[in-house]
């Protein structure tokens, strides 16, 4: 242990949880440091979409805190040096069935309740949207509200705005040991020594349940593998984000928008398309839980590729260069876990987006600025606690 | 609706030397290994050949190489080993599936052993010009030659002096092209004597210390510009196209995706799948050979092909242990034999160190 | 002969082995008879009849000139890498080792004309067509123009895709010297002097996302620990060719910057596919209208 380090708050996770809060941190003035056990974005955030998708949240608390994210996106754009491709393009979420169709209207009732702006679309008034779509689709929701961002962009760009404003980044830094005395986080040991610090944020994602092993809380996040394929870069083809209603359906569990098929419903499939700022289109995915594994499998990047043309033939002439999974860090019921736990303070939880990760970031770490500084929120987080599991 | 999927006893990845050799010595223990390759004929580098090669009786030295590759597919032809062309192997999964594209369409294979003998590719310097049409890899050089009959300029000016630089300059010469020189780093050649001599016999100037600092041209090469490293001068070469000779990468990103633990050897050309000296990969079923096992010459390909088809053969029950072990013995003398001139020390230290662990 | 012996023994050093009589060298030297060269046994010889020299030098694994000899004449023996050792009196200079050794470092010299002249055989490999009667250029073994020769005889030998042996007149005095011969010059332009030259600025390094160097090593010099990393940052090699091409000096660019070894940075995670399918292949053929 060459030199002893301290700080006033300790970030664990260099995703996009813990840049996004050090960002906000660091803009009250707070000392930051963020360690990461491999490198900023080499886990959810820098292998998933860019989508910030507002009608897949649940109407209700989930729903408010993703419309209070995604207005920050615009300032977030502006502020941060790098390009983050925030893209304000709406999203479409594409049925395929009279049922979905049903479903999709009933929700979309709820969202607009909910403060949202949803359209529901006829086959002939998708014309206006999508060049071509399947003739299995019997129409879609639009909601203008929804944008593109390129998760490893912000990543990157929060942490190191973050960084100019005085954070710490420790990358290939493992924590090994949280050292907590008279119910007081005092310590964290790390691979590149020990920190001083009273505020621990455990915004580690997949690892969180291992974090939360050190002081003695378990944090129910079990690694959902997401796999996409990447096709080469075309010229701009989709206007906006799409998606397949089943894609809210295994994403929300919603029994009437589940796939059908079998082998679809195992995999967990869901479709989604994104068309990013340079022009390959990204096409997902699946919702798997098989552990820490995150290969690709040929069972599924067959099922998307075939998903995909049955949503957007057109898209059977391009070439996948490449296929990525990413694991989400998955919450019981799909809501992330923020705030504080029992018997442990200065202990916070920022974790479980259950892949809203990059739509939920900019709120979270807002809103984790504000509990590690003034022990308050502007946006009641309580249903978001640890303690709402049985 | 899923991908159609077939079982089968052995997939070679790969129908080059090592690859059809490994196919070879599979029949012989009574296994009918299915061959994939992505190109359109068998034979890998050895196809596109036209110079006598080196080796013993038991490689087919002084045929040409393109003869040794008829040779080894019409041996695997007799011998009923498949070979499946223009069948690109996408992917190779922990599960032990290869995910392949070919004639027939996408598949999955579920081999019980899968060798993989995908070879080498051309290694590649960043220098200012080096997108511009003229400047190529040698090996890419080669194709146009020997393949389509095509030339890759009238003046070429080539970029490393090792085997691959000399053999490929000698063939430009041989086709019709100019040479304007060999360009090389190093104080001497890292090639074998007998491939500098071809060259210089035909007055070709090869330059050592120097090196590449850029092609000019506006829509393809028209010059080269070379230093001297020791003196700093700096020349022009007027040429319209630039091969690139400067070492060649095993393909190790099967043998990763696999899950095979990788290792790393400068002396074989970088990253490679670690194995013993009986061609096992760190995953039980998958053997490696040929380039893809680290950059030797083909003859040395070619017995690192049967040795991992022995062991294959031997892991599938349809060996014994005795004649495994002969055949092994055998095939160890003669690869011990191919690397034990001086000019193999650098291949004996390597081969050395990753036997070690 | 002095120097083949001590790449030997330095050869043997780094392996361990015990330099002593009974090594691979004394046994050439006890066929050898202990002559020093391949040249002095074949030089008398030639007076009477063509016979094979043999300027082979380096150990390199190789015999197909022990095959190729139907008189046994040419010996390299159970260590392929052994310099061959050739008995001028049992060779008839039938040329076949000329023709089949692929260094093309066997030649035929045959002195038994009268008048200082000699016939030296070479083999020729060029596209252009060696005729008897033609005059060709005849060079040594670094290229330098002897001088000029008659063709006086040019076969065909080893195999269907045969190499062409040609029989040149020369003079006797260059017949050890002799290589090669040509039949074209090629013009070789001597190349020129760049006065002042000041650098050719950036280069790109990833072709695909038309990424330069400079913007690589600022993105490799910001901290990132890895190729995966490093590519998720600047896009570098997430183009069509998914960095076949610049995979290598990106992990030696990253390396330099982060004072690494390239073997320490891994070959990372590579995924499928390995090259580019059209997603309706992928899918598995057509199927638009195909419901789960």
């Amino acid at each position: 242990m060459s030199e002893i380090l301290s700080s006033e708050v300790v970030i664990v996770g260099g995703g996009v949880i813990g840049a996004a809060t050090a960002y906000f941190l660091c803009k009250e003035g707070a000392e930051v440091m963020v360690i990461e056990a491999d490198d900023l974005a080499s886990g959810a955030s820098g292998a998933c979409d860019g989508f910030v998708s507002l009608q897949t949240k649940m109407p209700g608390v989930h729903l408010a805190m993703a419309l209070e994210s995604a207005r920050l996106f615009p300032s977030l754009a502006e502020d941060l040096e790098v390009n983050i491709e925030y893209n304000p393009c709406g999203g479409l979420m594409l049925a395929t069935s009279q049922e979905q169709m049903k479903e999709l209207r009933a929700r979309a009732k709820a969202l607009k309740s909910g403060g949202l702006e949803v359209e529901m679309l006829s086959p002939a008034e998708l014309k206006e949207y999508l060049p071509e779509v399947g003739k299995g689709i019997k129409g879609g929701s639009f909601c203008p509200q929804d944008a593109q961002v390129n998760p490893i962009s912000l990543t990157l760009g929060l942490a190191q705005k973050a960084q100019e404003m005085g954070a710490t980044i420790l990358r290939g830094c493992q924590v090994e040991n949280i050292v907590v005395t008279n119910n007081r986080v005092r310590e964290v040991h790390t691979t590149a020594g020990n920190i001083h610090s009273r505020r621990v944020v455990c915004a580690a994602g997949i690892g969180s349940n291992q974090i939360g092993k050190m002081i003695i809380v378990d944090v129910p996040v079990l690694p959902q593998r997401g796999q996409i394929l990447v096709t080469e870069q075309r010229d701009p083809i989709l206007k906006c984000l799409v998606s397949g209603a089943e894609y809210l359906g295994t994403k929300a569990n919603i029994p009437e928008l589940l796939p059908t098929d079998e082998e679809a419903a195992k995999l967990g499939l869901g479709f989604t398309a994104e068309q990013t700022a340079s022009g390959n289109v990204l096409l997902g995915s699946t919702r798997e839980f098989v552990g820490f594994d995150s290969n690709t499998t040929p069972e599924a990047m067959n099922a998307i590729a075939r998903n995909a043309m049955r949503f957007l033939p057109w898209v059977e002439d391009l070439d996948v260069i490449r296929s990525f999974a990413g694991l989400r860090p998955c919450s019981p019921d799909g809501l992330p876990i923020l705030g504080t736990v029992k018997g442990v303070k200065g202990f916070y939880l920022a974790t479980g987006h259950s892949g809203d990760g990059v739509c939920l970031a900019p709120i979270t770490g807002k809103l984790l600025s504000e509990l590690v500084l003034d022990g308050e929120t502007s946006l009641d987080i309580e249903p978001f606690s640890l303690y709402r599991f049985k | 609706m899923a991908l159609p999927a077939y079982e089968c006893p052995m997939v070679v990845v790969g129908a080059g030397p090592a690859g059809l050799c490994a196919a070879l010595e599979a029949a012989e223990a009574g296994i009918r290994a299915l061959v994939m390759d992505e190109n359109e004929r068998g034979g890998g580098q050895l196809y596109k050949q036209i110079h006598r090669f080196f080796g013993s009786r038991h490689h087919g030295a002084g045929k040409r190489g393109f003869e040794i590759a008829a040779e080894m597919v019409e041996g695997c032809e007799r011998a009923g080993v498949e070979i499946r062309l223009s069948s690109a192997v996408l992917g190779c999964f922990p599960g032990g599936e290869l995910l392949v594209d070919g004639p027939e369409g996408v598949y999955l294979l579920r081999p019980q052993a899968t060798v993989l003998a995908t070879g080498a590719a051309e290694r590649c310097f960043p220098f200012a010009g080096w997108t511009l049409p003229g400047v190529m890899g040698a090996g890419a050089a080669q194709t146009l030659l020997n393949v389509h009959g095509v030339l890759p300029g009238k003046r070429v000016l080539m970029v490393g002096a090792g085997n691959v630089g000399l053999i490929v300059a000698y063939q430009l010469l041989q086709a019709g092209a100019e040479v304007a020189g060999v360009v090389e780093a190093e104080r001497g050649s890292r090639g074998y004597e007998v491939h500098l001599q071809r060259v210089r016999r035909e007055g070709v100037p090869v330059y050592f210390r120097h090196r590449l600092l850029a092609a000019e041209g506006d829509e393809g090469v028209e010059a080269a510009l070379v230093e001297s490293v020791d003196e700093g001068r700096v020349r022009r070469f007027r040429v319209d196209a630039l091969c690139l000779a400067v070492g060649l990468v095993p393909q190790a990103e099967l043998a990763a995706m696999r899950g095979c633990r990788i290792a790393y050897a400068d002396e074989l050309g970088g990253f490679l799948p670690w194995h013993d000296r009986e061609m096992r990969t760190s995953v039980p079923g998958v053997y490696v050979a040929g380039d893809a096992a680290g950059v030797e010459e083909a003859s040395v390909a070619m017995d690192e092909g049967r040795l991992a088809a022995v062991a294959a053969a031997e892991d599938l029950g349809a060996l014994d242990g005795a004649r495994a072990a002969a055949k092994r013995k055998e095939l160890l003398a003669r690869l011990e034999g191919l690397r034990g001139g001086p000019t193999a020390s650098h291949i004996r230290r390597a081969r050395a160190r990753l036997n070690a662990g | 002969m002095k120097e083949r012996k001590e790449r030997k023994e330095s050869k043997e050093r780094e392996e361990g082995k015990a330099t002593g009589e009974g090594g691979r060298g004394a046994a050439r030297d006890a066929l050898q008879g202990g002559r020093d060269d391949p040249w002095t046994a074949a030089w008398e010889v030639s007076r009477r009849k063509a016979v094979a020299v043999v300027d082979c030098r380096q150990e390199i694994p190789c015999d197909p000139c022990e095959t190729a000899c139907r008189k046994g004449a040419i010996r390299v023996g159970d260590d392929v890498c052994a310099l061959p050792i050739s008995e001028p009196e049992t060779c008839d200079g039938c040329g076949r080792c000329v023709a089949l050794c692929p260094g093309m470092a066997i030649y035929l010299i045959d002195r038994s004309a009268d008048g200082g002249k000699a016939a030296v055989t070479v083999p020729y490999e060029m596209g252009e067509e060696p005729r008897a009667g033609m005059e060709a250029r005849v060079v040594d073994g670094e290229g330098k123009e002897l001088g000029r020769g008659k063709i006086l005889e040019v076969r065909a030998m080893g195999g269907a895709a045969a190499t062409l042996l040609v029989k040149v007149e020369v003079p006797e005095t260059w017949a050890l010297k002799v290589r090669g011969v040509r039949l074209r010059q090629m013009f070789i332009e001597e190349p020129e002097e760049v006065e002042g030259y000041r650098g050719t600025g950036d280069c790109l390094i990833c072709r695909c996302e038309e990424i330069a160097r400079a913007e690589v090593e600022k993105a490799a010099g910001s901290g990132f620990r890895s190729l995966a990393a490093l590519r998720r940052a600047s896009r570098v090699g997430l183009g069509y060719c998914q960095g076949r091409f610049c995979r290598e000096p990106l992990r030696e660019e990253l390396a330099r910057k982060c004072g690494r070894g390239v073997e320490e940075l891994g070959i990372g995670s590579p995924r499928p596919p390995l090259r580019p399918v059209k997603i309706s292949r992928l899918g598995g053929g057509d199927v638009r209208d195909t419901q789960f």
